[in-house]
Formats: C-alpha cells, structure tokens, sequence
C-alpha cells in the first residue's frame, strides 16, 4: 500500500533545506497540503489572509530516480480550513504519480497508512481511523510504535480498507502524545473545497474534446444535410457552451475516427440514407460509438438506457425505417416535422427549441458523468480506428424510395 | 451553387387559372437580380397542352425550318431517358441512383427546352432568362406517345429516376416551375410528390373545386417524410377566380357560413396544416 504515497509525496522545504511538513501530488504538477506547513516554510504568520505572492521549495525524497527540488507557487490558500495547493512550475519528475481524490464510503474503524517527515527522512505510522469530530476532521489512533506528530502535516493518509486516499494530516494531539491521537481532514472536504482549481489527475489532460460529434450521412443534393448539421450544431453550441467551458460540438465534416473518440456523445442525423451502401462511414461510425458507449457503460458501471446512453438519434426524414433495435436504448428525437419547414420557422418554433435544450441537457450530463467518473473515457483517442466495412454490413441496407402511384 | 427551387402548380379541377399564374409568376421571378441560371416553366400537363400558348418564341433564321409545334419536349425528353435506361442494363434490373443520374446528364435536358421572348418585352434583357419546356412534339403520334407512356414501369426499374431528375433540374436553373396535370394520376403524383420544394394549389372558392385537394396535400407532405428528399414541402393555397364586387359570397366562401352549412376554405387548410405539420397554430389570415 505504500506504494501510491511514495511515488506522490513531497516535502515542503525551506531556503536552507529545513523541512516544515509534507503535501503529495494530486495533478500532472498540483500539489495539496497544509496552510500552516507552507506559511511556516516561508516564515508568515498563520493567519495570513491574503493569497502568498511567493514561491515554496519542495521535492519527492521517495522516488525511486532522485530529482531536484521544484519551485512552486500558491494556487489556492484557505488558513481557515488550513487548506493550499501549490502548482510546481514544470510537470512532476519522472516517476511521480499524482494521487486520485475520491469520495470514500467508510471510515469507522478503518485502517490507514500515512507518511511525514519528522526527522526529514520519512517516517511512517499505520493505525485505525475512528470517527468524526466537531471540526469536520477525522480522529485517528497510531497502532505503531511511531506516531503522527510535527511534521507529518500535508501527508496523505491512505485508507487501507478502500485502497484509496482518506484525507491529509492536519493536526496531532501533542497534550497528551501517548495516546498517539491525531486528525485528517477528510478527502470530501478537500474535494468540495477545489472544485475550480483541480486539474485531473489523468496524465495526459484532457481527453474529451468535444461534448458532441454529429454524423450526417452525405446526399447527392448535399448541401441540404450539410445545412441541416450546422444548424443543430450552433444550436447545441448556444445551450451548452455556458455549461461546458472549453468543449464544443462538432459536425463531422472532417470524417475522422480519432474525433469520435474524443467526443462524449454523437448525434445521429438519421436520414433515409443513413445506413445506405453506398456510403458505408455512417455505419462505421454507428458502431464505433455503440463500441465505445458499451465501454463507457461497463466503466461507469451503468445499465444501458435511454438516460444513460451516449448516441442520440435525431431522425429528420423515414422514421418509418428507423431501426428498431436502436429504439429501445436510445432516446430518439423524431425531427420530421421540423425539417418540413423552412430553418427559420424552424427555429421559431418551441416545440424545437424545447428538444433542443433537453438535448442540450442530456449531453452535457453525460460529459459530467464522463469526466467525474472516468479519466480517460477513451483510452488512447490517437490510436483509434473506425470498425471495417465488413463489421457493419449488419446495419447496412439497401433501400428504393417509397412508392409513388 | 445553391439549388435552384422547384414550384409546382396543381389544381384538382380545370379552369383555376393555374397556367396563367404560373406563367405570370415565372415573369416576375425574371425580373429578380439573384436569377443567374435562368428559369424552366415545364409543361406536364400532358394531356392538355397549353403553357406554350403564353409565350411567343423567338425569331428564328430563315435557315431554321422547323415549326415551333415540331420541337421536342417533355414527353421525347421522357422517351429519350426510358430508352437509354432500358438499354444499359435491361428491362428488368433495377438500376442504382448513380446509374440514372448519369443516363439524365447524358440526355442533356437543355436541349429540349428553349429560350423564349414576349413581343413586347423582347428588347428587355430580363426576359432572356425565360425557358420554356414544352409538353412534346405535336405531331400525329403525340397522343399515343403521352397515352402509352408507361410511368409506373419506369419507376419500377429505376425508382431514383424521378427524383434524380428533379435534381438535375435543380442544378441547371434557380427557379424550375411546373405546370401539374389536374386530378389524382399518376403524372400528377410526380408532380406533387416528388419533385417540388413549394407546392401552390390554385382552387376557386367552390366545395367542387377543393374535393380532393386536403388528400393531395396530406398525401405530398407525407411522402416527403418518409423520402430521402431533405427539402421542405411548402404549400401554398391559392384561391382564383374570385368576384370581389360580391363581398359577401367571397367571405362566405373563405370564413364559412354554418346556416348554409359552408365549411370555410381558410379554416380547412387551417386544420389540415395544423395536423399534417403539426403546428401548433396556423393562421392563414
């Protein structure tokens, strides 16, 4: 178990290499610690209010490659609840490995593990976790011989039960130290307390680019479906860019795989012509998101459902023809009637913008669902590739118009 | 380029003026400056001819001996197209809508139309974007060309046929105005179905002249949904031959009279576009 704290731990250092607490890695090059370790590094009171416009000496002792010390500075600083994080300048040195913030269930009488340095070297001390106290924090009792004392401040505290982070050290019972009682602040408060400052843990940042990508099937009078893609996408763009800074929709006009991959949802924009043979991308895309929905799904431990499902089909012409099969997992939006008229006595009609926001809605839940849940949705969107034309001759079909006499 | 539109102009009875108010619109669309292309009238009223009565051609060369009545229209453009069709891969295979849109560039659909002049705006330049399609070669053989032309067949065969021309049209002019033969046949199906992206309905304000007309309308929107044709289907109602000195007959006939037992005109389309677009509230006033 000790192996996640060592390879995120930090100690929290001085000019002169005198060392103040610990702290551990939470991002590519965020860390978290205590106020009171990184005001008494830098020799200011306490009670500082103001954010400290200076920078903070710390480095990672337990790496197995030894690296020099980092330049940090101070990203976000509450004395009260003796919270800070620090940014390191560049990214972390080889081998650090950020720490996952994650609700934990349990508590009571869990076991942890915990390192600081109150001898500058490391030290560690494992024991029992007992309960709340009035200050939000978690009491805690050393069961080793060593016990958590000056020092150890900023460490993370692993919860051996969950295997996963249970809180940070914050404060040690010095009245009475053989009882070798201590406290944590729980890994809740330090989540509910970052929200707009943490970056996500996951190494290479970012993998969802887009929170929709919208296939259209081509049509000899082109043009038209063409049209009808980028009005909905503006549309979309209009109800979800307040909600979902930095990610856009995208119409696929540039028809790559690795877009799909980086996209949360897809929209479908089913027309009579979307499972034509003779434009195949269509069905290729299909099942490239069904794929990838399946192992967002199993990831996030969701059923498949209306609710959860990551394609939204938008049919604008032959519902007649829709096939079933993706009727009954997938919330279907019949755009028929809509599409009679002209865009813009479309678009004044509320009927219209009311599915649109819905939509709207449902794609921006499913990109918080993605990203609060999975850190890497789709593994290694560079690398990935449509499914062959020969995987989805399923879908494929070969239709005539409808008859006329 | 952006598609030129296609309006058709039906009528379920004769004697609407239906002819004339396509002939007079195409003037006024003429007169537009966003028209580059050029406008087709297109006479499909097969078995009764009568757009080309409207406009006199342009002079020709005394060299050209061909009486206007002997050019080529509609139905030989049809016959040319079902011929080279049948001829590439047999009566009997269906043929893929590549297939067809080939076969009608080939055919070359300019070449049945001709540019026509009025008299007395001949001198204006705007009117050079006129064309004209007439309903076929008036020769003996014209009505058992037009009689024996088998519609249904040809879709059979190549079920894009009628929808890869409309296209093709739209690529060749901006505006494409289609003179539809009256009734339900098959012609007119065409018509009213597949081909138009506006569809006006001229009808005079009588119950004979409207009977049929809701059916169609339902009809053409509701092909329209479940094609492959993304245009929209406006249709526009347009009630002819009114006697405006009898004002209150003309609101008897648009707003309906419950003691004579009247059903309006307005409230009818009213209704029917309410259900067929689902809308929440037309008003045609």
């Amino acid at each position: 178990m000790s192996k996640p704290i060592e390879q995120a731990i930090v100690r929290i250092q001085n000019s002169e290499g005198r060392v103040f607490g610990a702290g551990f890695l939470v991002s590519c090059n965020q860390i978290l610690t205590c106020a009171h370790v990184v005001a008494d590094s830098l020799k200011i009171p306490r009670e500082t209010q103001e954010l400290p416009d200076l920078t903070v000496l710390l480095d990672f002792p337990l790496l197995e490659k030894k690296s020099l010390s980092s330049l940090s500075i101070v990203r976000y600083w509450d004395p009260k609840s003796d919270i800070a994080l620090l940014e390191i300048l560049e990214d972390a040195p080889e081998g650090a490995i950020p720490i996952e913030l994650a609700e934990v269930n349990d508590y009571s009488y869990c076991n942890f593990g915990v390192c600081g340095f109150p001898n500058d070297i490391g030290d560690w001390t494992y024991g029992k976790m007992l309960g709340k106290t009035e200050l939000g924090y978690i009491q805690v009792e050393a069961e080793t011989a060593h016990r958590i004392q000056g020092g150890y401040s900023g460490g993370p505290v692993w919860h051996r039960d969950e295997e996963k982070l249970a809180g940070m050290v914050v404060a040690s019972d010095e009245d009475l130290p053989k009882d070798k009682i201590a406290y944590i602040i729980p890994v809740s408060t330090l989540l509910n307390a970052l929200p707009h400052y943490l970056k996500k843990t996951s190494q290479s940042p970012a993998p969802l680019m887009y929170a929709c990508f919208i296939s259209f099937p081509v049509d000899s009078i082109n043009s038209l479906i063409r049209t009808a893609a980028q009005e909905i996408q503006e549309d979309l763009e209009f109800e979800i860019s307040a909600q979902l800074k930095n990610k856009s929709v995208l119409a696929n006009t540039t028809r790559t795989a690795r877009e799909l991959c980086e996209s949360a949802c897809m929209i479908m924009l089913y027309t009579y012509r979307y499972f034509d043979s003779d434009d195949p991308l269509c069905a290729q895309e299909f099942h490239a998101m069904s794929l990838l929905e399946q192992t967002r799904l199993q990831e996030l431990n969701v059923r498949s459902t209306k609710e959860t499902s990551f394609i939204i089909p938008i049919v604008i012409r032959g519902i007649d023809k829709f096939p079933k099969e993706i009727d009954a997992s997938h919330p279907v939006y019949d755009f028929v009637k809509y599409f009679m008229l002209s865009s813009g006595e479309r678009r004044r009609r509320r009927d219209y913008r009311k599915d649109i926001e819905e939509i709207a809605r449902h794609i921006v839940g499913q990109c918080k669902r993605l990203e609060q849940n999975i850190h890497n949705p789709c593994g290694n969107c560079a690398d990935f590739e449509l499914p062959k034309e020969q995987d989805v001759q399923h879908l494929i079909r070969n239709l005539a118009p409808n008859w006329v006499f | 380029m952006e598609p030129g539109k296609i309006i058709t102009f039906y009528s379920y009875k004769g004697g609407t003026g239906r002819t004339m108010a396509l002939a007079n619109i195409a003037c006024l669309l003429a007169e537009r400056d966003d028209c580059k292309r050029g406008i087709l009238m297109i006479d499909w009223d097969l078995e009764a001819p009568g757009l080309h009565r409207f406009f006199v051609p342009q002079k020709y060369s005394p060299s050209d001996n061909v009486r206007e009545d002997q050019f080529p229209g509609l139905i030989d453009l049809w016959l040319e197209l079902k011929e080279a069709l049948e001829k590439t891969e047999g009566k009997t295979v269906r043929k893929s809508k590549q297939q067809v849109q080939d076969e009608i560039r080939r055919i070359n659909i300019r070449q049945y139309s001709r540019q026509i002049s009025l008299d007395s705006l001949s001198n204006d330049n705007k009117y050079r974007k006129l064309f004209l399609m007439r309903a076929g070669q008036f020769s003996p053989e014209y009505s058992g060309k037009v009689s024996r032309f088998p519609w249904e067949d040809l879709f059979r065969i190549s079920p894009w046929v009628y929808s890869a021309f409309a296209e093709e049209l739209m690529d060749l002019f901006d505006y494409i105005l289609i003179d539809s033969r009256t009734g339900i046949t098959d012609t007119s199906g065409i018509c009213t179905m597949i081909m138009p992206e506006k569809l006006v309905v001229v009808f005079t304000p009588n119950s004979q002249s409207l009977t049929g007309v809701p059916d169609l309308i339902s009809r053409a929107v509701n092909y329209r949904k479940v094609s492959d044709d993304l245009r929209p289907l406006v249709v526009y109602p347009l009630p002819s031959r009114i006697e405006n000195s009898e004002e209150a007959l003309k609101n008897v006939w648009r707003f309906g009279n419950q003691d004579e037992g009247i059903q309006g005109y307005q409230n009818q389309f009213e209704k029917l576009f309410k259900s067929t677009y689902d809308l929440e509230n037309p008003d045609l006033s």
